[in-house]
């Protein structure tokens, strides 16, 4: 009877240890889903351009520099979206901000915007 | 239908008898609990499958009677109590529960060695029950004798169990199996085979399986996030603030770039030319214009402001 007991108990406990795993997955990952920087927390999309694209709103491209520093560079920013732009940087919490290149372009009466970020 | 109940209850009442490797007995079983005498069988040819209560004889099993004056200590049933008196390590036998026979207030054990054991439980169905003759056979007259090889056994009255007799010195007639003599279901041997216990086996490795699933899936990685938690970045432009209001001295199509540097902490305004640099220096340099905390320079076409504790 003990014996029964020890395996139904043993069981149940394999049960309850699968189910606090996913349990506990899933509040691992409730930052990240809720996070608009999900990006910069994922190794698999911190140096992706698409990722950025839509964190920004804007084309980038991505070069990377080291490990873990890196340069976002945007192109024909029109003026009205310097500021939401810098904004965007600013507001930037798992990467440090290093460089934020500025530049004017008269021809196209657009800016370019060159970023450096180190990664953590 | 009917013929096939009664067919169970007659595999029921069957009991069978261990004599020896080269001898099964097959006995049936009365409402009085006698055992009578059907046939003998080789084991070796017999399907042991269909075995449901199996006796042993002596040649498998040993026992040993005693009785115990002090009437408080009352042995566990568990309890290995002639352990002592066999040759071989007792890690290696298997015992049967103590009885206790309340008529004579002896107490009976038997043991056997459990490789012997388990290789006869494994022939035997699951479920079957082994009983050691010694303690489970009744007879009710002393001096009838009966061969349980390699010894000639008579009941003890004295004991209430089997005993061994010198065949030797008794001339009585004794009988070649147990044709007569009552069975009665005392103490049996319990299988301890790994077939009792791979249940606990199986449940222990799927707690272990489940246990490595869980820290590789996601306890591993919170106790990371949680002895590591992921560092959080302040990245305001501090500068930003003055170039609103300096913004005003800069006309349209005057600036040629604009660089925030957060590590030396300076803003490095680029002018079309050097001329509009050094106005909007001399500008913000004097009074009323100048930009408290700030320290402002010029090189050439540039003007660089820069945090004053930092300098």
């Amino acid at each position: 009877m003990i014996r029964i007991f020890s395996i139904f108990f043993m069981l149940m406990l394999s049960a309850g240890i699968v189910v606090a795993g996913f349990e506990l997955k899933s509040w691992n990952r409730s930052p990240i889903l809720f996070d608009e920087q999900a990006l910069l927390l994922k190794s698999d999309t911190q140096l992706i351009s698409p990722a950025w694209k839509e964190y920004l709103n804007h084309d980038v491209r991505i070069v990377a520099v080291t490990a873990k520093v890196f340069e976002v560079s945007l192109e024909n920013i029109n003026h009205t979206k310097i500021s939401s732009l810098l904004d965007r940087f600013q507001k930037i919490k798992h990467a440090k901000l290093h460089k934020l290149h500025l530049i004017a372009d008269k021809q196209k009466q657009t800016f370019d915007l060159l970023v450096v970020l180190t990664l953590p | 239908m009917f013929s096939y109940g009664l067919l169970w209850i007659d595999e029921m009442k069957k009991i069978f008898r261990l004599a020896s490797p080269e001898k099964l007995e097959i006995y049936s079983l009365n409402r009085n609990g006698k055992l009578i005498f059907q046939k003998v069988v080789n084991p070796e040819s017999f399907n042991l499958k269909k075995v449901k209560s199996l006796l042993l004889s002596a040649y498998y099993s040993n026992w040993d009677t005693t009785r115990i004056e002090n009437t408080a200590y009352k042995p566990q049933h568990h309890t290995k109590l002639f352990s002592s008196k066999s040759l071989l390590i007792s890690d290696n036998l298997t015992f049967t529960k103590l009885y206790y026979n309340k008529k004579s207030g002896y107490w009976a054990q038997a043991w056997a060695m459990s490789d012997k054991l388990n290789e006869i439980f494994r022939k035997l169905p699951k479920g079957a029950v082994v009983y050691p003759e010694s303690i489970n056979i009744i007879s009710e007259d002393e001096m009838a004798y009966w061969r349980s090889e390699p010894f000639i056994l008579s009941h003890s009255r004295k004991t209430g169990f089997s005993k061994i007799s010198d065949v030797s010195t008794t001339q009585a007639v004794f009988s070649e199996n147990l044709d007569g003599l009552s069975f009665s279901r005392r103490a049996a041997f319990e299988e301890k085979s790994s077939r009792n216990s791979f249940g606990l086996i199986l449940a222990g490795a799927t707690m272990l399986v489940c246990s490595i699933f869980t820290w590789t899936y996601s306890l591993q990685e919170s106790l990371d996030n949680f002895r590591n938690p992921p560092k959080i970045f302040y990245n305001d432009l501090e500068s930003f603030s003055f170039l609103e209001m300096a913004q005003l001295s800069i006309s349209d199509g005057a600036l040629v770039s604009l660089t925030f540097n957060q590590r030396t902490n300076e803003t490095t305004l680029t002018f079309i030319s050097n001329k509009l640099a050094q106005a909007f220096f001399n500008e913000h340099s004097e009074p009323p214009k100048v930009i408290d905390g700030f320290a402002i320079a010029v090189f050439e076409n540039t003007v660089t402001f820069s945090v004053e504790t930092a300098k």
